[in-house]
């Protein structure tokens, strides 16, 4: 899928958009910062930034209303996981699909 | 039946904006002290949120995106933390308040004190949001919520003099010892719980919970045309009832029990027994919209899992959100405080939310990158902006009101 | 560089006169093919504002009531595009370019997509 051409704005249309992973529609977080390389020739994005998380650019698989990434090498849901091994794992139930 | 079920999710959003446990109390308290001269409140309020709704509805249909996603998007994440603290303290009072609204009928059914009932009461909420599907708990708590239609029956069955509720209605200004500043007090709290910033947060993410698509824009419109108009008219009954029976007699309206009498007096036991449910329904689902909605803007602003969608522990903060909330709810309410007076705090914050919230709405449901060719019209923007100018009138004036009126007493 | 220091740099022509912020950076996606066997997103300019910054309703694509635009745009001023090619410098929180402000091109004038 090229979109040779197309024009974004940084700000508008990538920055606070939801993240979502590529495989499986997960939500990973916000696109919280942008990275731009303006050393190289031509001046590029580089990464998106997700808290601390840096994604990179060759990650992004689309931009739309949200932008969908693969989410490989990334760390993005470690809180997440925390939260799930300590918290919600111990209740039982957490597992289950709701009826 | 099928198409009573499918508009579920409108008319459960619609009783936590005019008929949970502050608007219960409000609505009969306005009727005892105004009769029908607030009338056109409750009308103006639901062609504000049927707006709103209605734009929330179809962004989320046409994009994916519910509310909070777009006040982060458009408002930036400084702005974006203010609307959500704001909007998130007008919540979690609420959830208080829904929580010993619960256990305050369950009191009135078996006469326990309801502060005995309030933990069993956070236990069932935390139960429904932990183990039951999304759409049942919509139906089930939606659909019994509609008993509250015994007050539009019960004012028939009271054989009010109609010719002077119309007058009432028809004469929209304080009288006798009412001044002006309460009057305008409570159009502006009737106001601003028509148009509660969590009916848009639930409404458009129970969109996603559905997964609505492109070929759902006529259920999201069918949902809110027939939800918030028949939440209006239980809020309208409710007045009304208090209007015939209270406005005469000169009786203050303050607790649950008085909001229920005139359906007990028109139909003695039964009656009370089904308006108890109806109270239980609508304020056990408010109970469940707020605290759901406390999970979906958290959840929304920070881009978290979220959803009822998914397995908890693949949701997991969005799911400690919930019970921490929960949680404060009861630690609050063992402190012996009113859950009826902690909804007028909540107007203090409302004030923020309320603006900050519909801008970024009515500003992406005219964007082509999130509705392609389903843009707002003109008709639509124009009244859009009205609302959005009542809003911030409604939100400069509340607080000084509030201080003025000694919260409308 | 990150975009979120990059926003509200001060941008002054060749002459020390300011013209205006950084609003935005405007992308063109026919930037080197990534791994993802898509085009990178390339920086094309940047887009500058007369006033103050605001972000609120897509000032380029002139999105929302007639009214809310007004508005925001008196509140914005004019709003240009800068071409990367004519940005010279970028230091301590200001772009310097060697265009005259009243060379720019009103960003209006710019292709939507």
């Amino acid at each position: 899928m090229t979109m040779a051409g197309r024009v974004l704005h940084a700000q508008l249309h990538l920055l606070d958009r939801q993240l979502i992973d590529q495989a499986d529609g997960h939500l990973l977080g916000k696109v919280d910062d942008v990275e731009l390389d303006l050393d190289s020739d031509p001046p590029v994005v580089s990464a998106l930034f997700s808290g601390r998380e840096r994604i990179p650019a060759q990650q992004i698989a689309e931009i739309d209303t949200a932008v969908k990434v693969v989410n490989q090498g990334l760390d993005l849901e470690h809180h997440d996981d925390w939260t799930e091994r300590h918290i919600i794992d111990k209740i039982p139930g957490a597992g289950d699909a709701t009826e | 039946m099928k198409k009573v079920l499918g508009v579920a999710l409108g008319i459960l959003t619609a009783i936590g904006g005019f008929v949970d446990i502050g608007d219960l109390v409000t609505n009969a308290l306005v009727g005892a002290r105004f009769g029908m001269r607030m009338a056109w409140v409750v009308v103006v309020g639901v062609i504000g949120i049927c707006l709103y709704a209605e734009m929330s509805g179809r962004v989320v249909a046409l994009s994916g995106r519910p509310v909070f996603d777009l006040i982060r998007e458009r408002l930036g994440r400084r702005t974006g933390l203010v609307t959500l603290v704001a909007s998130f303290l007008v919540t979690l009072l609420t959830l208080i308040a829904e929580i010993g609204g619960v256990a305050l009928a369950f009191e009135l059914a078996s006469g326990v004190n309801y502060l005995l009932w309030m933990p069993l009461v956070a236990l069932a909420v935390w139960l429904v949001i932990w183990r039951v599907k999304f759409s049942r708990l919509e139906q089930v708590f939606g659909l019994l919520g509609l008993l509250l239609i015994v007050f539009a029956v019960a004012l028939f069955k009271l054989g009010p003099d109609w010719g002077q509720l119309v007058h009432q209605a028809t004469n929209p200004h304080p009288v006798g010892h009412e001044s002006w500043a309460t009057y305008t007090y409570y159009a502006i709290a009737l106001f601003g719980a028509a148009m509660t910033p969590y009916e848009v947060f639930f409404f458009s993410s129970g969109g996603v919970e559905e997964k609505w698509s492109r070929d759902d824009l006529v259920t999201a419109r069918t949902n809110v045309f027939v939800g918030f108009p028949l939440g209006g008219l239980l809020s309208l009954a409710i007045a009304g009832c208090a209007a015939v029976l209270f406005l005469p007699a000169g009786i203050q309206v303050g607790t649950l029990g008085q909001v229920t009498l005139p359906v007990a007096v028109a139909f003695g036991k039964i009656g009370l027994a089904i308006v108890l449910i109806g109270v239980f329904a609508a304020t056990f689902g408010a109970a469940l919209e707020t605290v759901l909605s406390c999970g979906y803007t958290i959840a929304q602003y920070r881009g978290w899992q979220w959803g009822k969608f998914v397995r908890p522990r693949e949701a997991s903060r969005f799911h400690v959100i919930m019970i921490v909330c929960l949680a404060i709810a009861v630690l609050t309410l063992l402190t012996a405080v009113d859950p009826v007076k902690v909804t007028e705090y909540s107007v203090v914050f409302a004030a923020m939310a309320l603006p900050l919230t519909y801008l970024p709405i009515l500003i992406v449901a005219n964007d082509p990158d999130y509705v392609g060719r389903h843009t707002n019209g003109r008709v639509l923007n124009f009244f859009g902006l009205i609302y959005l100018g009542l809003l911030v009138v409604a939100s400069v004036a509340a607080i000084p009101l509030m201080i003025l009126t000694r919260a409308g007493q | 560089m990150r975009l979120n220091d990059l926003l509200g740099w001060r941008v002054i022509d060749g002459a020390g006169t300011t013209i205006g912020g950084v609003a935005d950076v405007r992308l063109v996606q026919d930037g080197p093919v990534l791994a993802s066997m898509q085009s990178a997103l390339r920086v094309d300019g940047l887009i500058v504002v007369e006033h103050h910054t605001t972000r609120l309703f897509g000032y380029e694509r002139h999105v929302g009531p007639a009214l809310l635009r007004w508005l925001v745009h008196r509140r914005l001023g004019e709003v240009w595009y800068l071409p990367w090619n004519e940005v010279d410098d970028l230091t301590d929180g200001t772009v310097t370019t060697g265009t005259h402000r009243a060379d720019l091109k009103r960003h209006e004038e710019m292709a939507r997509y």
